[in-house]
């Protein structure tokens, strides 16, 4: 046998959940994080695109206006102003020479078309290139304007940006595992619960149940499966454990009888007639041990269900007619009159073997204790096939009826007739067997016992 | 002539209290305890009936019996099977047993029902009859009449399906769960005497104005239809 022990939580479920999920996270984080840097890369180099369109008309304007002094001067101004360099300007003459601007030379990739370009450019002092955006026009006389910017913003966007996609994965991972351990704790806790509570009934402590929340979760639907389950398991057991003690102690005195006959058969000295009585007495002992096992058997089989193969339209009808026809002679010698209602057919599903033994438990019972008459009824009443079965005799107490139908029950223990107690226990057991219940109950006076199988032929629930 | 009989039968209490049984009988029993063993003996040999059991080393019961059948042998075959469930007992007679009685048994129940296998197969091959007759007792089964002594007997339809089995069977012991199964088609065993009853009442109506009685009780197994010297 496996050995089930505990659920660690690297192993459990959620956590591998929790994994799974981080992962997908991380994935959509990615993609969404480069959507909108592409997207703020875009804006940034769009706004410098138009800062430095509009810069270009304004500085071609003020040379349309105070003509190449005004607008070096105006150059030269800008362009010192900011160390840095990320506006850049040159403006050269139709020689190519520089007139001012922070540029060295004019790159060869621009052309002056008023179009935004970019281009790498080195700075002085710095081996690394820049990425500039840059436009250039010709002016009037020949000489040409470059305005541009550097999109150092950009360097900048991507480095928030990954900034925030680090601290976001640092947040989803933390959540992811915060989350899952906590999770998969609760949930282990509860599984954890219900493996207990397992090794508990496994080691014979059948009366414990995993515990229902009332939350109607997949937990309490699992406990209260598992719940029903054991309740069955039990009731097996405790059947089991009943009959193993009832046969113990039933066959106990028929044996014992037996033996002691059989000691009188030795022992009978010359006398042939009274060996022979002991040997006859012998032999009934023994038929009767024989017929308790026989039924013990016969409920076993019906409980154990093994039939429902066998299931076939049955007439409950016709059955009850045949075993009242086979046990009223029996009980008109006692005195007792059986009524039956002759009516239409109520088929069901069923196996007509076990009903008719049923059927016969109930006749043969009412017979035991009904005063002057029997009455058995069959009819088909809202989709049940109800055969009862009344006698008008002393009845079960409220209080014992529920017994009644258990294994091994004489309600008399004063009563030393035959039977073992069994008779309803198997009439029950068929009825569970149909998917039906034995109904006890009070016919004042008397017993009616009321046998209820689903009517009709469709194969029975349960 | 010798009735011969095959046991078939591991368990060597069981088969030496069977083939006991039949030898103090007058019975010609041939014994073994493997499943082949009995397949062979059982094909080889003519034999009135076979007793096979369920359960046997070498090939089971039920192999033994379809092979058999499949062979064209059509001994009666008695089923003998410590698995009472009723479905068993279906299985086997569908299988082609004639038969099937469940451990434990008594002998007499045993010895009845073999006896009336072999009757059974003697009388296969002739037509079946229209009218039974035991000394007086006469039964006309197309016309559903029984008269004793030229005197009708009314009887139900139970009555006259019992008086039919017992005088099918006459001269041979009818148990009551042969009686249930023949007459009632049900074989479970009723806990009380219920089969004594109807046996008393339709001697009420066969025996009781007559000197000779016909039905008789066979102390310990059941009854037999006989005129007894």
């Amino acid at each position: 046998m496996a050995t089930v022990g505990p659920v660690r939580w690297w192993r459990s479920i959620t956590v591998r959940l929790a994994l799974a999920s981080a992962l997908m996270s991380t994935l959509s984080i990615g993609v969404v994080f480069g959507l909108l840097y592409w997207r703020a890369v875009g804006v940034v180099e769009d706004q410098a695109a138009d800062t430095v369109g509009s810069e270009i008309r304004s500085l071609a304007e003020h040379h349309g206006d105070s003509g190449m002094i005004g607008l070096v001067q105006s150059v030269q101004e800008r362009s010192a102003g900011s160390s840095v360099a990320e506006p850049v300007y040159l403006v050269v003459d139709r020689f190519g020479t520089r007139l001012a601007g922070n540029l060295l030379a004019w790159p060869p990739t621009v052309v002056p078309d008023g179009a935004w370009r970019k281009v790498e450019l080195y700075r002085r002092g710095d081996d690394r290139p820049m990425l500039i955006g840059a436009r250039a026009m010709p002016l009037a006389g020949g000489s040409l304007l470059l305005v541009g910017r550097a999109l150092e913003g950009r360097v900048e966007i991507q480095e928030a940006i990954g900034e925030a996609v680090l601290w976001s994965l640092v947040a989803l991972w933390a959540m992811t595992v915060g989350g899952g351990v906590l999770l998969s704790r609760t949930i282990l806790r509860r599984v954890d619960e219900v493996a207990a509570i397992n090794r508990e009934v496994m080691v014979g402590e059948l009366g414990r149940r995993v515990p229902v929340r009332g939350s109607g979760d997949e937990f309490d639907r699992l406990a209260s499966s598992m719940n029903s389950m054991l309740a069955r398991i039990e009731s097996l057991m405790t059947g089991m454990r009943t009959v193993t003690d009832s046969i113990g102690h039933d066959l106990r005195s028929p044996l014992t009888r037996l033996r002691s006959r059989l000691e009188r058969a030795r022992d009978a000295g010359g006398s042939e007639v009274e060996r022979e009585r002991a040997l006859d007495g012998a032999m009934m002992e023994v038929e009767a041990t024989l017929d308790l096992l026989g039924r013990l058997l016969e409920i076993a089989r019906a409980e154990s269900g093994l039939q429902r193969g066998q299931m076939a339209e049955v007439d409950l009808a016709a059955v009850a007619a045949d075993i009242v026809d086979l046990y009223a002679p029996t009980a008109e010698e006692s005195g007792i009159a059986v009524e039956a209602t002759a009516g239409r057919p109520v088929p069901v599903s069923g196996h007509a073997e076990l009903l008719a033994q049923a059927v016969s438990n109930l006749i043969d019972n009412a017979t035991k204790y009904a005063r002057s008459r029997i009455r058995v009824d069959v009819v088909e009443d809202g989709g049940m096939a109800r055969l009862a079965v009344v006698d008008d005799g002393p009845g079960i107490p409220e209080e014992d009826r529920e017994r009644a139908a258990e294994r091994f029950v004489r309600l008399d223990p004063s009563r030393t007739g035959r039977g073992a107690g069994l008779g309803l226990s198997l009439v029950a057991a068929v009825a569970r067997l149909h998917g039906g219940t034995l109904q006890l109950s009070d016919a004042e006076p008397g017993l009616r016992a009321e046998l209820m199988l689903p009517a009709g032929v469709a194969p029975p629930v349960g | 002539m010798t009735r011969k009989i095959l046991i078939v039968e591991d368990d060597d209490d069981t088969a030496s209290f069977v083939e006991r049984g039949f030898a103090e009988q007058g019975y010609a029993v041939d014994r073994t305890g493997d499943g082949r063993e009995g397949l062979f003996l059982a094909t080889d040999r003519a034999y009135d009936a076979i007793v096979l059991d369920r359960m046997l080393p070498g090939l089971d019961g039920i192999s033994v019996l379809k092979a058999l059948r499949a062979a064209g042998v059509v001994t009666p075959v008695l089923i003998l099977s410590a698995m009472g469930a009723l479905d068993e007992r279906v299985r086997g007679l569908r299988d082609g047993s004639d038969d099937y009685l469940v451990k434990p048994f008594a002998f007499v129940e045993l010895h009845a029902r073999i006896d009336a296998l072999i009757r059974r197969g003697a009388s296969r091959d002739e037509a079946a009859p229209t009218r039974l007759q035991i000394a007086d007792l006469e039964m006309d089964l197309l016309a559903r009449k029984v008269t004793r002594g030229g005197k009708a007997i009314p009887m139900q339809q139970r009555e006259f399906q019992m008086l039919e089995f017992l005088m099918r069977h006459a001269g041979r012991v009818v148990t009551r769960t042969m009686l249930l199964e023949g007459v009632w088609n049900y074989h479970f065993d009723p806990q009380t005497n219920v089969i004594d009853v109807h046996i008393s009442r339709l001697r009420q109506k066969v025996d009781k104005d007559f000197d000779v009685p016909l039905i008789h009780t066979v102390r310990g197994s059941g009854y037999k239809l006989a005129v007894e010297e």
